[in-house]
């Protein structure tokens, strides 16, 4: 039996993000054995994933589980209870079990709390993981929260932060290597419509940097990447939540990490545009 | 003739940018005002006042500036690219000239009253002079036709760190300063100086004419270049405070897009990193001229035209 890739999604339980869950349950190719939800109110995600998931593949025992609910750090009035706990797929990460048949990616759709939570619980567990495709950051582009700043790594950039420091097998999808990718905001409305079966605003900028993270998580032989050394601005008001990438002649500066740079955009086109047509007719 | 002041940490660009000035048909150099960054204030204003003695050009007066940042602590000198004396350790004559007794901050204050809608200013170092010119008489930001800033980098990587310029690093909160008060700014960053290179061949090109000043020009930038080399550029050294010049004389070297630009002084890995809003829909008003194309071939020509004089 040929092997397939297994796939660990952390996402936010929003539509647009939801996108590439569908995207990655309708691979042939990819056993999908986690779905995490790291939001506020995780419970919206959860039904929303566990719709998807019995939609496009009935049947199937697949975990959805909550992940961290707040960033890192936050203001006091916020505390949550999920400060004191550990969350359900901070538990499920650092239990993982190698399985070397079946490479597992695990790729992250929104901030990075769980899975630095995960390596601060029980680092042993990156071992199991052959790559974790992160959604994040814009370095030559401008950002899509500041005018630097990308919105996952902005949401929590002491996460991300301590992630890249744990030197996992990272590969970061910035909004450099998605923008180009050929999707119109009709088209992203009609994706969103699809998953959420309402009116959700799709944006498009946001559903191009998902389905790019998922190409690069299920397909990397579409994708091209790059080692650079790269920070993340925690400490600055004005560059809070930056990616910062030594791009200089002789790079002195920074963690080591794969960046995707660039995407062969046909197969997501082809599957945006079937899908978007058969609901254009319905 | 355009009345322009120069503010310099002269530095071997600098005093390419001070001879470039001083011999160009279109520029009054009303007078240089110094400052510290590659170099002390002190060795700032000998140097300046050394290269003006080599110029012939000792009727421009030389005014004294900030010794430090207007916040922080003086950090160290630029040794590697400009030499232990700041200009390549090309040793010239001890000036006979002194500096003038007014501070660069009160010369520029006063000439730009003087002379309201006519003085254009030229920063090629830190930007400490002109946000201590703008607390002191923040009338200047109206009366000033405009200033020309080399310093900064918003679409390619800084050359300090990996984000931030070094004129910036010098006195990152003299430039938010600046940045934020209104004067009309034409930033001529890394974005563009790192396109307009001096060339070995041209070295070879200056030293076949031998005169004096092509000498010690192409002794200093052989320095500059030797530095270059060891962070990676190979191919030359980037004329960074003479475009800042070429810009004043012919503004078509280079286009311009206006642009809301801050500047980081958080002191961490994005410390004076200017932060230009580039997105579609920017969130504040444009407070900047950004220079993002250069035509280099013709800037680097008009440049070696008229560098070394007639």
């Amino acid at each position: 039996m040929a092997s397939k890739q297994r796939l660990l999604i952390d996402f936010s339980g929003d539509s647009d993000q939801a996108i590439g869950l569908l995207y990655a349950l309708q691979s042939p190719k990819v056993q999908v054995s986690g779905i995490i939800v790291s939001d506020a109110e995780p419970d919206r995600g959860i039904q929303l994933a566990r719709r998807l998931v019995d939609q496009v593949r009935p049947g199937e025992e697949i975990p959805v589980m909550a992940g961290t609910q707040q960033p890192l750090f936050r203001g006091e009035a916020d505390r949550a209870a999920d400060s004191v706990m550990t969350s359900e797929a901070v538990t499920f990460l650092t239990e993982l079990v190698p399985d070397p048949d079946n490479p597992l990616t695990l790729v992250t759709l929104g901030r990075l709390t769980t899975v630095a939570k995960a390596i601060a619980r029980k680092p042993e567990w990156l071992q199991v993981v052959q790559r974790i495709v992160v959604r994040g950051g814009a370095i030559r582009v401008p950002g899509d929260v500041t005018a630097i700043a990308e919105a996952n790594l902005h949401a929590d950039p002491e996460a991300a932060a301590f992630v890249l420091a744990a030197k996992g097998p990272l590969l970061f999808v910035p909004l450099d290597a998605t923008e180009s990718l050929g999707l119109t905001d009709e088209q992203a409305a009609l994706l969103a419509k699809t998953v959420r079966g309402t009116t959700a605003t799709g944006k498009a900028g946001t559903v191009k940097s998902v389905l790019g993270a998922m190409i690069a998580a299920v397909a990397p032989e579409q994708i091209e990447t790059e080692r650079l050394k790269l920070s993340i601005d925690c400490h600055s008001l004005l560059s809070r939540g930056a990616l910062i990438a030594d791009l200089r002649a002789k790079p002195s500066a920074g963690t080591d990490a794969d960046v995707c740079m660039a995407i062969q955009s046909e197969a997501i086109e082809t599957w945006v545009r079937q899908l978007t047509e058969g609901e254009d007719r319905a | 003739m355009k009345k322009v002041i120069l503010d310099v940490d002269t530095g071997i660009d600098d005093a390419l940018a001070i001879s470039y000035a001083v011999h160009s048909p279109h520029l009054e150099v009303c007078g240089i005002n110094t400052t510290f960054g590659n170099i002390t204030v002190e060795e700032a204003t000998r140097n300046t006042l050394q290269m003006l003695e080599l110029l012939g050009a000792t009727h421009i007066p030389v005014y004294q500036g900030s010794s430090r940042p207007i916040v922080r602590e003086l950090t160290g000198k630029a040794r590697l690219f400009h030499g232990e004396n700041g200009l390549g350790n090309v040793v010239l004559p001890e000036p006979t000239a002194t500096a003038q007794p007014e501070s660069a901050t009160q010369f520029l204050i006063s000439t730009i009253k003087a002379n309201p809608h006519q003085v254009t200013l030229i920063t090629v170092g830190s930007m400490t002079n002109l946000a201590r010119a703008i607390m002191a008489a923040p009338e200047i930001v109206t009366l000033i036709e405009q200033v020309v800033v080399m310093g900064g980098a918003v679409s390619v990587p800084g050359n300090r760190t990996p984000v931030a310029e070094a004129n910036i690093c010098a006195d990152p909160e003299a430039a938010a300063f600046v940045f934020q008060s209104g004067i009309p700014l034409t930033m001529v960053g890394l974005d563009v100086t790192m396109q307009t290179l001096l060339t070995r061949d041209h070295l070879r090109e200056w030293r076949a004419l031998d005169t004096p000043l092509a000498h010690v020009f192409a002794d200093m930038c052989q320095v500059y270049m030797d530095a270059y080399a060891t962070v990676g550029n190979l191919r030359g050294c980037g004329l960074h405070d003479p475009l800042a010049v070429g810009v004043v004389i012919d503004p078509t070297f280079v286009k311009k897009v206006p642009m809301h630009v801050e500047v980081d002084t958080s002191g961490g890995a994005s410390d004076a990193r200017t932060i230009g809003d580039r997105r579609a829909n920017p969130a504040k008003p444009a407070n900047v001229q950004v220079c993002l194309e250069v035509d280099h071939e013709r800037f680097v020509e008009h440049f070696l035209q008229h560098v070394l004089g007639h």
